[in-house]
């Protein structure tokens, strides 16, 4: 259960349009290294994670992560609010424009709308983990990659916030798996499955 | 209206909460955490009464305070 709290996790407040920005950062909105992407992959996972701490850990990064997507929306939609269909066109945003207007919807910068395939649930500790590590890398990359792109400091401080998230969420992924090992056979971390063999 | 001073008190502590608790889902035996949280909660606690007493609610929870619904008042954070 979810009872919403009506702010940003981290402020922003964006005073200069920019919709060629805005269709580049929607990539973490709705692509395969987003914070959507991100939240429904730890959510997915907590169900069968039979460690209840590291269970915890899934659940909360996934809360976490809901609120850096509505970051992420909130950017995508200060870059593009008050600008014409004209200037919507002459910075390369008329293809997503036509679609979704002023609206705000879950794609890659390529257009590739957001499914599911971007992500696993595998339903065994070990393999989920190493995925959400991966998952947590790929976004870092994904922002410092936003970051060579951005000149506006209304744009770079929230993105930058969100950058250092993903580390931080890398370093507690990281000593949940090693968690879980110790709780394994240490000489075959492999013989079983705890999230399914009895 | 939301004023800036005391919604920057909320996201201080809110965001050494959300820190401290994912730190603690990894060691929850670590008891200088447990007291950095109790702090933190104490204090976001006192930044968020602060802050709908005069500014409107942020949750639904303090709608309990007046006679009138002012959820759809307030601006919404995107905005």
């Amino acid at each position: 259960m979810w009872i919403y709290e009506k702010r940003l996790e981290y402020p922003v407040s964006i005073k200069r349009p920019n919709a060629r920005l805005a269709k580049i950062i929607a990539s973490q909105f709705g692509g395969p290294d987003g914070e959507l992407s991100a939240s429904m992959r730890y959510f997915s996972q907590k169900f069968a994670m039979p460690y209840r701490r590291v269970a915890g850990l899934l659940n909360d990064i996934s809360t976490e992560e809901l609120a850096h997507l509505e970051m992420v929306g909130t950017i995508m939609r200060q870059l593009t609010r008050n600008l014409s269909a004209e200037e919507l066109k002459e910075q390369n945003m008329d293809d997503y424009y036509v679609d979704h207007t002023g609206g705000v919807w879950a794609q890659a910068a390529s257009g590739m709308p957001f499914m599911s395939a971007m992500f696993q649930s595998k339903g065994d500790p070990i393999a989920d983990l190493h995925e959400s590590m991966a998952a947590e890398q790929k976004a870092r990359v994904t922002y410092d990659n936003i970051l060579r792109l951005v000149d506006d400091p209304d744009v770079s401080d929230p993105i930058r916030f969100l950058r250092e998230r993903e580390i931080v969420h890398y370093q507690r992924f990281g000593e949940a798996l090693r968690y879980v090992q110790e709780q394994l056979d240490g000489k075959n971390f492999y013989a079983m499955n705890p999230a399914f063999d009895k | 209206m939301p004023n800036h001073e005391m919604m920057k008190q909320i996201c201080g502590a809110s965001f050494a909460v959300i820190d401290i608790q994912l730190f603690l889902d990894t060691h929850p035996a670590s008891r200088a955490a447990k007291e950095a949280l109790n702090q933190a909660l104490k204090r976001r606690c006192e930044a968020v009464c602060n802050y709908e007493a005069y500014c409107g609610p942020l949750s639904v929870d303090s709608e309990m305070r007046t006679s009138e619904y002012r959820w759809v008042d307030t601006p919404w954070p995107w905005e």
